[in-house]
């Protein structure tokens, strides 16, 4: 009894047993280190030796580097040729790759069973459509007779399918790959009457136009294929009489087309649209006959136009007025014709309106005598020169070549008089030569003689040996032509100005090292005055441009005089002042003699006297009264 | 901005005329001179002189605790002017005569080297104001204005020339260019830069630019694989003249101004400048143990005094060897800022022609033929690596490239080697070039041992695939270690790999014949065992034969030694002796040959290298069997108390 209820318990065990086992050694498996193994690089190379040491090297341990090479013609992601990639738990990263740098992609001829291509090119360039047809019998996977399948960048993005046509309507429908958007659902197949709903990523429109699409599944088919296109414009019309830049395929949003007109046509319209969203804008232009329009019209001096139409075509007519105070001759309309306008009209200077008054005035309103005549200069509109001029008539001069105009070129003759007339200022002419007694030259060599128009700054140079005077600023080389006259700069013999003599000498004083008959220009020597004299002065000269400075000035010391100061009744009032000489501008304190006073007057010093230039002023002293 | 042309009256050089417009710009020390006004149009009209913004100072800060040159790691070097690394940003101050005014003033700095400046050539850079530099591209930008000074970052191109530039300060006028004068204190030197990504030499390890680039003392090994030694060398590439002695020694080879950017090209140079063959270069080197009126070779450590000699008598330096060689390439090499090191190969095949196979030839006796043995084994060799990109390459042949100054044979008419890409020479690729499949030879030789019969022909005894490329050494990063580089440059002995990297060489043109090992390796097996000494005690030379066979043979072994030069090359016989011995079957045989001091001492050359050659003539089987071994002997230590 026992055994035969414990075999069954026991099988149930070893079942469990056994099923945890398996539980755990699968969920083992996946933790071990995943290696990086032998990439397979499309279009590109890694180092030779990788490839015939190929189970030596790999595969490569987590943290090793790889470098690798692109084929000519191909670059990678970053668009260098050479990259280099790391070995990681979840393989190569960046996972080595390469990619086509020619724009210059061909898809190849695909196969097609029960089907004929419309055309039997092996390669097909990118962009360019092939249409194919199916044996009678069969249709394509849209169910139609025909189809286009277009060159993309990655390929056909849909290989051609003859289907068999004899085969029940599908009943169900099959989510097809969608690039460039996302299902929102992961269900791929759909039966009959189920609704699917997709969106498409930015800068894509679902098949219907929109963001996001509903497509229903229906007997034959998807009511709208989900699908996601590049926003695009539509290819433009060509353009009659002109061409479109850039040609393309299609066009993506924010594509920017130029139209040109051939020649003998003129653009109407914008010459750039854009494409957007909701198409391009603004409208296409069109390329019309130069000859069916004008050009803006013209606006001769003084008048007013009375039009403000953009375009003129064959047959507008423009009105002119005139401004104030100018009077119209000629008739006041001009005429678009055969791409030209007939020929404008003049409005003349009349002053005000005339008026029965104006007729006295006008009387007043004189003529005017012949122009002034500026010198160097010519007239330009009045070739004959006539006795007297209307008022309002103008005059208008143009100096001779070379001469700079100062003033208004054109003189006006109102009430009577001209208005002021210019003047021409005369050019300078130098020459290599220039007079001697200026000792200078032309510090650019001129071919020959040569004219400085007023204004212009002509630069000197002293002749070698001559130099500036002493003082005069190195602009003084710089001349400005001035209507005609030039200032030139004076230079002075440098060998003998600029060199100085002996130094002077000075009373009391010597000068310090050896003295010679000739100094440079801007040596220096230094002076020392005589035993208890003092130096006033700066104790350097220097030697500029042939003069000394200053020298200094050595100050003879005081003596004290005996005499003086017993005819003064005088004594010393300090002991340290008993000394023979007293340096200029020391002190000394006299005091009187035992029962004498000091003398006090206005004239008189006090008895601390300065020694001034070797002099004392003396105190005096008298006998005390009794 | 027109470029400065040589003065209008000189004629051009004879030979010249009609088939180039200026001679080949070979020299960096040359220079031309320079304009410092140059007019622009019609003779001017007139201008006020105050307008003119003139240069008054320009501070290149050039000392070496300055931001430059800590910078760029160029402060250790012994000199005034500036030097800096190209692809990498310096600081310049330029004061001028009144304040910038960025509307109205333009002016640029112009560096040139040589003495004929062209902009397409890139030896006439006239430097643009930018507003934002780009990496590795030459620019200059204004980073402040302070009163009359400005201050500017300059960017030198990634793969601007290497070498001594002249600078000038270009400003515009109404009157035409205004530059300064040539001014010796602004030159500035600009050197490869290990630091720059977009450089060729760029080196990723901070640690390894320390030592290959910054390191100015090294070691250097030799001696035979049992017993290492190693000796100290003095790099000095910073000491004072030894940069200039560099940039002179490109001079001297001719190499053209427009290529001193490339480290390829350079490399190359150097090899063969450094010996003395063909060009006059800088060593000159002696095996003969005759070092008259020079210096022996062994007595040098270290290439500043080698290369300030020949920077002033511009004689070649007597005398070197391959480590001398190696030394001062390396100099040449860390000094230009290309990362580079020194390497040690024992047992290195020499003068192979690319042929893998050495022929060591012996008679019907079983003794060496030393007329007809020709090919010598160099104990050890010496030479460098560079470490630089091969644009010139497949991708993956970057890296450390070989490269060898010692002249042991011609490339392409010259004594030079390399630089040959130490990847493609691991893995047999030898057909990039250069010289690849020489320095593979070096590494991978085989050595054959022939007989050589009355009737001319030679028969193969035994080939021993191991001996030669034993153990390759180079010091380690910041210690005086050695680092094995061994499988740097081949597989491992026996793996499938060397022999896919074997059969690629051979693809690429490397020769070797055909002949299979015939030795009897399955009858009598003969080895020899050198015990380990110090100069000057007896050693002994231990021989063993196993016999392997079931059969008794007799054998007459022959034993040679020779005291040798390093260069495997034979200075005197020391031991010539034969003796009989009998193999008993299944059983192993020692025979003991005891060397007295006595007999080696007084024929000892330098570097004490001793090379024992045993051959035996099995009887019976008419078979020969072949050893060869080199030992140099430990020099005794000195112990001071």
């Amino acid at each position: 009894m026992q055994t035969f209820q414990e075999a069954p318990r026991m099988g149930y065990k070893r079942w469990i047993f056994s099923f945890l086992l398996m539980f755990a050694a699968i969920r083992k498996l996946p933790a071990e280190d995943k290696a990086c193994d032998f990439p397979n690089i499309e279009n590109g190379r890694m180092a030779l030796y990788y490839y015939s040491f190929q189970k030596y090297y790999f595969p490569m341990k987590k943290g090793e580097k790889l470098s690798y090479t692109c084929l000519a013609g191909f670059s990678t992601e970053t668009g260098s040729q050479n990259a280099r990639v790391n070995c990681t738990n979840e393989g190569w990263k960046p996972v080595p790759k390469c990619y086509s740098k020619s724009a210059e992609e061909k898809c190849s001829q695909p196969t097609l069973d029960n089907g004929v291509f419309s055309d039997t090119k092996l390669s097909y360039n990118i962009w360019e459509n092939l249409e194919y047809s199916c044996h009678s019998g069969y249709q394509t996977p849209e169910g139609k007779r025909d189809a286009t399948i277009q060159c993309l960048q990655d390929g056909w993005p849909v290989q051609p399918e003859c289907v068999d046509a004899t085969k029940k309507p599908l009943e169900t429908c099959l989510a097809p790959d969608l690039l460039h958007g996302h299902y929102h659902t992961v269900q791929r197949v759909f039966s009959v009457n189920d609704k699917l709903r997709y969106e498409c990523t930015d800068g894509y429109l679902t098949a219907g136009g929109n963001t996001t699409e509903e497509v229903l599944c229906q007997v034959q088919g998807w009511s709208l294929v989900p699908k996601c296109t590049k926003l695009e414009c539509s290819s433009p019309n060509p353009v009659e009489h002109g061409d479109v830049y850039p040609k393309k395929g299609s066009y993506e949003e924010g594509d920017v087309i130029q139209f040109i007109c051939l020649e003998g046509y003129t653009l109407r319209g914008s010459e750039l649209i854009q494409c957007y969203y909701f198409g391009w804008y603004p409208k296409f232009p069109i390329c019309e006959e130069r000859r069916n329009k004008c050009p803006p019209p013209p606006q001769p001096p003084n008048t007013k136009l009375l039009t403000n139409l953009r375009t003129y075509h064959p047959g507008d007519i423009i009105h002119f007025q005139c401004e104030h105070s100018f009077q119209l001759n000629g008739t006041g309309e001009i005429r678009c014709e055969n791409g030209k306008w007939t020929s404008p009209p003049k409005c003349i200077d009349v002053g005000r309106p005339l008026t029965t008054e104006d007729r006295q005035i006008v009387e007043t309103d004189r003529n005017c005598n012949s122009p002034p005549v500026v010198k160097n200069s010519i007239v330009i509109n009045d070739v004959v020169p006539l006795a007297s001029y209307k008022p309002g008539s103008l005059v208008e001069y143009a100096c001779r070549p070379l001469h700079i105009m100062k003033g208004s070129n054109t003189i006006h003759c109102v009430h009577g008089a001209w208005t002021e007339s210019p003047i021409c200022l005369e050019p300078c002419l130098a020459r290599e030569e220039i007079p001697g007694n200026y000792n200078i030259e032309m510090k650019w060599k001129l071919e020959e003689e040569w004219y400085f128009q007023h204004g212009d700054i002509i630069e000197f140079a002293c002749k070698p040996g001559y130099v500036l005077p002493p003082l005069v600023s190195e602009s003084k080389l710089l001349v400005q032509c001035n209507n005609g006259q030039l200032l030139y700069p004076q230079c002075i013999l440098k060998g003998l100005s600029a060199n100085c003599g002996s130094p002077p000498s000075i009373e009391n004083g010597v000068v310090i090292g050896s003295l010679t008959e000739n100094y440079e220009d801007g040596s220096s020597i230094q002076y020392s005055c005589n035993e208890h004299h003092v130096l006033q002065g700066s104790r350097t000269v220097f030697c500029s441009r042939g003069q000394w400075t200053t020298p200094p000035v050595c100050i003879e010391p005081c003596t004290l005089s005996q005499e003086v100061m017993a005819k003064n009744n005088l004594l010393l009032r300090w002991s340290f002042d008993n000394r023979p000489y007293f340096l200029h501008g020391e002190f000394v304190e006299f005091m009187c003699k035992a029962y004498h006073t000091g003398v006090l007057s206005s004239s008189l010093p006090d008895f601390r006297v300065q020694c001034q230039n070797g002099q004392l002023l003396y105190p005096q002293c008298i006998r005390n009264n009794r | 901005m027109t470029e400065p042309t040589a003065t209008e009256n000189k004629k051009p050089p004879a030979g010249l005329s009609g088939r180039r417009a200026i001679p080949p710009n070979v020299s960096n020390a040359e220079e031309d001179e320079v304009p410092e006004v140059e007019t622009i149009g019609v003779v001017p009209r007139g201008f006020k002189r105050e307008d003119v913004l003139e240069v008054q100072d320009v501070n290149l800060f050039s000392r070496e605790y300055e931001i430059n040159k800590k910078e760029h790691h160029t402060d250790k070097y012994y000199h005034f002017k500036l030097i800096v690394r190209r692809g990498q940003i310096f600081h310049l101050q330029i004061t001028f005569s009144r304040a910038y005014n960025p509307e109205k003033d333009q002016f640029w700095i112009e560096y040139l080297i040589g003495r004929y400046p062209q902009q397409n050539k890139g030896t006439y850079i006239p430097v643009p104001l930018v507003q934002e530099l780009e990496s590795g591209k030459w620019g200059a930008k204004i980073t402040h204005r302070a009163n009359n000074s400005v201050a500017l970052n300059i960017m030198p191109a990634a793969n601007c020339i290497v070498g001594k530039f002249r600078m000038y300060v270009a400003v515009l006028t109404p009157m035409g260019i205004l530059r300064t004068r040539r001014n010796p204190d602004t030159d500035t030197y600009i050197l490869f830069n290990p630091w720059c990504t977009e450089d060729a030499v760029f080196l990723d390890e901070e640690k390894a630019r320390e030592e290959y680039v910054l390191n100015d003392l090294g070691v250097i090994f030799y001696g035979d694989p049992e017993n290492i030694r190693s000796r100290s060398w003095n790099y000095g590439q910073f000491e004072e003249g030894v940069l200039d002695a560099c940039l002179y020694l490109m001079d001297r080879a001719q190499l053209d101004l427009a290529g001193r950017g490339n480290p390829v090209k350079i490399s190359r140079v150097g090899s063969a400048m450094i010996n003395s063959k063909d060009d006059e270069g800088v060593v000159y080197g002696s095996w003969d143990n005759v070092y008259d009126y020079g210096v022996a070779p062994s007595a040098w450590t270290g290439s500043v005094d080698i290369l300030l000699e020949y920077y002033s008598t511009k004689q070649p330096v007597r005398y070197g060897q391959c480590w001398v060689f190696a030394g001062v390439f390396n100099t040449f090499l860390r000094c230009l800022g290309i990362p580079g090191r020194v390497i040690t190969n024992y047992s290195s095949a020499h003068d192979n022609d690319a042929n893998l196979q050495m022929d060591v030839f012996v008679d019907e006796h079983g003794k060496v033929d030393s007329k007809l043995t020709r090919d010598s084994i160099w104990n050890y060799h010496c030479w460098n690596e560079a470490w630089m990109s091969r644009p010139d390459l497949p991708v993956g042949f970057g890296g450390w490239q070989a490269v060898d100054s010692t002249p042991q044979e011609n490339s392409d008419g010259m004594y030079r080697c390399g630089p040959a890409s130490v990847q493609a020479i691991k893995h047999g690729h030898v057909c990039f070039q250069f010289d690849a499949p020489f320095v593979f030879a070096e590494v991978n030789s085989d050595v054959i041992y022939s007989k050589a019969m009355k009737n001319g022909t030679k028969v193969v005894q035994h080939i021993d695939k191991t001996q030669i490329g034993k153990l390759i050494l180079t010091k380690e990063v910041g210690t005086n270690e050695m680092k094995d580089i061994t499988e740097h440059y081949k597989f491992r002995e026996g793996t499938e790999e060397e022999r896919l990297a074997l059969e690629t060489a051979l693809m690429y043109g490397v020769k070797k014949s055909e002949t299979e090992d015939a030795s009897s390796s399955t009858e009598v097996d003969m080895n020899i065992v050198v015990e380990d000494s110090t100069l000057g005690s007896d050693f002994t030379v231990t021989i063993t034969f196993q016999n392997k066979t079931p059969r008794r043979y007799t054998a007459t072994a022959y034993i040679s030694g020779n005291v040798v030069f390093y260069t495997g090359v034979s200075k005197t016989q020391f031991k010539d002796d034969s003796f009989d011995v009998t193999l008993e079957p299944m059983k192993v045989e020692t025979l003991e040959v005891l060397i007295e001091s006595s007999e080696y001492m007084s024929k000892l050359v330098e570097q004490a290298f001793l090379h024992f050659f045993v051959t035996a003539r099995v009887n019976e089987l008419q078979k020969i069997l072949a050893r060869q071994k080199t030992v140099s002997l430990k020099i005794p230590q000195l112990l001071l108390k």
